[in-house]
């Protein structure tokens, strides 16, 4: 349990995919309810919660698309 | 009329008809189509029905039926629309033509629906619709490649839908034909071409029309290209009720394309709440692990305060104090009930003199009893007391013998007697 925290820290926060960030971020909630979790530990897990946070915001360009239409014969964008 | 000059029976009549039906090249290997009505399947096995059209119908026969079973797959009913091919007969014993079939297909609609349950079934054989291939479409779309005409009322629907859901998606669109001929070459170019392009999803699909326009769908190529595609393919073809082989072998199957998006492209405004609620909860959870620190730490200091040295004295100095106060309170009660008592003794005085007075009385009753009884009176009387030398009261005559000297004490003195001589008196013999 203990191996297991100490890898989650040593993974870049850029490394992590969406999934696993909002899984993360599912997991970091339960463990904050969790009683006997140390206030030092809960504040670790919400200064690393509240990057995930910012990370699964940021993931998504927010940049409006405009469609983008491959031409049939060689496959390229036209 | 006049009557002819040779008589026939019915039978020649009959036969030459039949014959004349027989010899005629048409009417010997022709197909005619119908709606099929008055269904009849005895158990010789034969099958019976009548073909029509709007103004007419014709009797059909199938002779050995039962033993076609790529016919009676097709489970003929009334009101199906069917392709009978065969030779129009007489049937001489009720004077009936009728068409003797030979092979029966379904016709039209019928007919494709006929294939492409057998593509179906071939493809459903050869695995490809195992759900063990199928691919988890990804959760967080951001390029979803789309497989349809650039000019369909599909791509509309799918950009409003991307647009109402999620702007920030990147729609790929590579531009197919979607019916007819060379529709199928180009979709399956466009999965190919999308695959490899890079995209997170392929939606392949087409709105709503008729079955001959959807057919393409069914093609055995866009099936394969589709099982073979790397990324996650959805099926989108027409409305709800139509099935088609596409839907069969892609990934997922959505009803229609608006519904392809609703299924792929996570909604962002949903995700955005969602991450709201994230830090809202986890901000929840450490301002309450905050809040129980500070408790901890304020019941902390008071412990402490408690055991400091000056709350100590302080707690003793109130001790002291308490004590104080009881043994001060105590000691008013006990005065206070002496107090109380000496006060129920202020008749002491009387009844003392109550109490003299009456042991004076008795005293007297008791000294003139005690007079009474004195030897000193008995004395008076003349009564005297004897007694020997030591003082020793005599009162029987056994205990002196003669010559014992003996005191009597009488009133006003003593005489001193020697003994003479003792005389019992048996007092019993009296």
């Amino acid at each position: 349990m203990s191996e297991k925290k100490s890898n989650k820290k040593e993974i870049s926060i850029d490394e992590i995919s969406l999934e696993d960030a909002l899984s993360m971020l599912e997991e970091i909630l339960d463990e904050m309810d969790d009683e006997d979790i140390t206030l030092e530990d809960s504040l670790k897990k919400y200064e690393f919660g509240v990057k995930l946070v910012k990370k699964c915001r940021d993931e998504i360009d927010r940049a409006q698309k405009r469609l983008i239409e491959l031409n049939p014969e060689t496959g390229e964008e036209e | 009329m006049k009557k002819s000059s040779h008589i026939y029976s019915v039978t020649e009549i009959s036969d030459y008809i039949r014959n004349m039906f027989d010899q005629d090249y048409f009417l010997g290997n022709l197909s005619v189509c119908g709606e099929i009505s008055g269904v009849s399947r005895p158990s010789s096995g034969h099958l019976y029905f009548d073909l029509k059209d709007q103004n007419n119908l014709i009797r059909v026969t199938f002779f050995g039926f039962s033993r076609r079973a790529d016919l009676t797959a097709l489970n003929l009913k009334n009101g199906d629309k069917v392709v009978v091919t065969g030779r129009v007969s007489v049937y001489t014993k009720n004077s009936v033509y009728q068409l003797n079939a030979k092979d029966i297909s379904l016709d039209g609609e019928g007919e494709m629906y006929k294939k492409y349950l057998e593509i179906k079934a071939a493809l459903e054989e050869s695995g490809m619709f195992d759900p063990m291939y199928k691919k988890p479409l990804p959760r967080f779309v951001r390029k979803l490649g789309v497989v349809t005409s650039a000019k369909g009322r599909a791509i509309g629907d799918i950009q409003t839908a991307v647009s109402q859901r999620n702007p920030y998606v990147q729609i790929v669109l590579y531009p197919s034909l979607v019916q007819g001929e060379g529709a199928v070459e180009t979709i399956v170019r466009g999965i190919e071409t999308l695959d490899r392009y890079g995209v997170d999803v392929i939606i392949v699909g087409r709105g709503g029309g008729s079955m001959e326009d959807l057919f393409c769908f069914n093609a055995v190529e866009i099936a394969k290209a589709i099982f073979a595609c790397n990324t996650p393919v959805v099926s989108a073809v027409g409305h709800e009720d139509d099935h088609l082989i596409s839907d069969e072998v892609a990934d997922h199957r959505s009803a229609t394309p608006s519904l392809a998006v609703t299924d792929t492209v996570f909604d962002i405004y949903e995700y955005d709440d969602m991450l709201d609620d994230f830090l809202k909860d986890m901000k929840e959870g450490i301002g309450r692990r905050l809040n129980n620190a500070s408790q901890s730490a304020d019941y902390m200091e008071e412990k402490l305060k408690e055991k400091s040295p000056g709350k100590m004295l302080q707690r003793k100095r109130e001790r002291v104090d308490d004590s104080m106060a009881v043994l001060t309170s105590r000691m008013k009660s006990i005065i206070s009930s002496k107090h109380s008592r000496i006060a129920r003794f202020s008749h002491l005085d009387e009844r003392m003199r109550n109490v003299f007075e009456s042991k004076k009385a008795r005293a007297g009753v008791l000294a003139e009893k005690l007079d009474g009884v004195s030897p000193l009176r008995r004395m008076a009387s003349g009564y005297a007391f004897v007694s020997d030398e030591k003082g020793r009261g005599i009162r029987t005559p056994e205990s002196v013998k003669k010559g014992d000297k003996l005191r009597l004490a009488l009133k006003g003195g003593f005489i001193h007697a020697r003994v003479e001589k003792t005389e019992i008196i048996n007092e019993d013999k009296k």
